[in-house]
């Protein structure tokens, strides 16, 4: 039974993971995703669940490396700058075949760039932004319940893949209160964490566990060397993008200009095809709920139809790269970026009037 | 009650911060969650504790709200009459402008929307508390748009300030004279 709430988009990433079965929470302030680690110390430890406030975001991913590789279903919270320090050990906890969750509350950069919503990380975090070229699962959730909703589904992902899952969202998406139904999400059942290292006297053949990550230096079984342990791991990515795509299509059926966008600025982009729509413009929304894998398919097939296409993206563009992949130059893609916020300070925002402008000059 | 927008509600709020602009957002909210399915309160400000500029948008809804980000709103309210210019841009045509009097200056453009002036600090300072404008403010809103049942503020009041009784007492009183406020601009 799902109760109803009035949510802050950072504490529904708290509600989410408490309603997932989460046993610990390791992360270190920072602006605008405080609310996370706030929620995570007021309601964890009465509970009887970790809540561990680290020295920085390098003790946050590494304590989630330890948490992970126990068995314990965990997860750290960070912005942008954070996300930077934790590179080094996301690629050690995918090589390790760990799973575990980072949210990602995207701010303003290069740098320390600023404290408000931004949306900047795109490539670094859907192209694995640490040594070694891996692939993460990343949700990115466009609403408070769809952050409740996809935290949940991240810490089913992380298991069944062993992998680590991202949560993409940003500083609006934190920052705004929404409605939302609080409750666990069955997604159907798991294997058993037989990997875990538990200790010998917890395992039922009684052996060893070894978790490293260095497959190429002592070769992890079953693999007998590196390339064979390569292919486990390239198998497993192909898994996830045959079997883990998820977007959303909103009036794009008829559509002969269609937005691409994600996260906030795919729900101002809702609101500018309900405007064009209104005025009889054939405009539709292809929404990533996946960032990886992402939905090059359902564009490229509407490219072949001649449809035009609109990235709408809180950065210098990023996003459009994967469209244009997509759509192969069979089609026009325009952008709306950072540079065409409301206000020339870090609060200024994309506005679906704006957005609206470049519909029409476009259509 | 009828609501006069129908079935959405959208409001933008602004003034700076310390003025209770985000709070009385909130429990606008909050009340509002117990009429319609969907509500979204955005806020905005920047790193100042108090002084600067502080902003935010509620939405109430029975459809699903597309964007917690608009252009333009139904009804503003201008905690601080030195905005009016700034924030002008962001009303609806047809929409009403509630705008606290203190600090207005002149020069605005006159487009086609109501305003209305609320003298609300200078009530509030009267009632022996500045801080109480931000629930005047949110009164005279409710007495002339009927967004919501004045008594879900008035319970939200109560579980705000529950343990804080003499509090709870000078906002009802606050909520209940912008609600007198707005009423009478109405009629």
């Amino acid at each position: 039974m799902a109760e109803r709430m009035f949510v802050q988009g950072n504490e529904a990433v708290g509600w989410g993971a408490l309603y997932a079965g989460c046993d610990g929470f390791f992360g270190y302030p920072i602006t605008p995703q405080n609310e996370v680690t706030q929620w995570f110390a007021s309601e964890f430890p009465k509970r009887g669940k970790v809540f561990l406030q680290s020295q920085s975001e390098v003790g946050s991913i590494n304590m989630l490396y330890g948490g992970a590789a126990a068995g314990f279903r965990v997860m750290t919270s960070t912005s942008s700058p954070g996300w930077g320090l934790m590179q080094e050990t996301i690629s050690h906890c995918v090589a390790a075949e760990l799973p575990c969750i980072i949210v990602l509350v995207q701010r303003g950069g290069p740098g320390a760039g600023s404290i408000r919503h931004a949306q900047m990380d795109y490539i670094s975090v859907t192209r694995g932004g640490g040594q070694g070229g891996y692939k993460n699962i990343v949700l990115a959730p466009a609403s408070v319940q769809e952050i409740h909703d996809l935290v949940q589904l991240a810490f089913y992902l992380a298991d069944k893949y062993r992998n680590p899952t991202i949560v993409l969202a940003d500083g609006i998406l934190g920052q705004v209160s929404e409605s939302v139904d609080v409750k666990t999400i069955d997604f159907g059942p798991l294997n058993e964490k037989d990997w875990a290292l538990r200790g010998i006297g917890k395992q039922k053949d009684g052996k060893c566990r070894l978790i490293n990550s260095a497959a190429g230096v002592l070769p992890v079984p079953p693999y007998p060397n590196y390339i064979s342990w390569l292919r486990h791991m390239d198998e497993k990515y192909k898994q996830m993008e045959a079997d883990e795509l998820r977007y959303e299509t909103y009036k794009a059926e008829d559509a002969e200009l269609i937005l691409i966008a994600y996260g906030y600025t795919a729900r101002v982009s809702k609101e500018t095809v309900n405007m064009a729509r209104l005025q009889g413009l054939k405009v539709g929304l292809i929404r990533p709920i996946t960032a990886w894998p992402f939905p090059y398919d359902i564009i490229r097939e509407k490219a072949i139809q001649g449809c035009k296409f609109l990235v709408v993206v809180d950065s210098l563009g990023l996003l459009i790269e994967d469209v244009k992949i997509a759509v192969e130059s069979r089609a026009d893609v325009g952008l709306v970026s950072i540079l065409d916020r409301h206000l020339p300070t870090d609060g200024g925002m994309i506005m679906p009037g704006r957005v609206f402008e470049e519909v029409k000059r476009l259509i | 009650m009828e609501e006069k927008f129908g079935s959405r509600n959208d409001v933008i709020m602004a003034g700076l911060g310390g003025m209770g602009v985000l709070s009385a957002g909130k429990i606008l909210s909050l009340a509002a969650l117990k009429k319609y399915r969907y509500v979204s309160w955005l806020p905005s400000y920047g790193v100042e504790k108090r002084g600067g500029l502080c902003e935010c948008t509620v939405i109430f809804s029975n459809e699903e709200i597309a964007s917690p980000i608009i252009d333009r709103a139904q009804s503003l309210i201008i905690f601080e009459g030195s905005q009016l210019k700034a924030f002008e841009p962001r009303i609806l045509s047809g929409g009403i402008i509630l705008a606290e009097s203190s600090g207005m200056e002149d020069g605005r453009e006159a487009r086609d929307y109501k305003i209305i002036e609320v003298p609300g600090l200078e009530i509030a300072v009267s009632m022996g508390m500045g801080q109480i404008n931000n629930l005047i403010l949110l009164g005279s809103y409710v007495g002339v748009t009927d967004a919501v049942p004045p008594e879900l503020i008035e319970e939200e009041l109560e579980i705000r300030y529950k343990t804080r009784k003499e509090v709870l007492k000078r906002n009802q009183e606050a909520f209940r004279r912008g609600i007198e406020l707005g009423r009478t601009v109405e009629g």
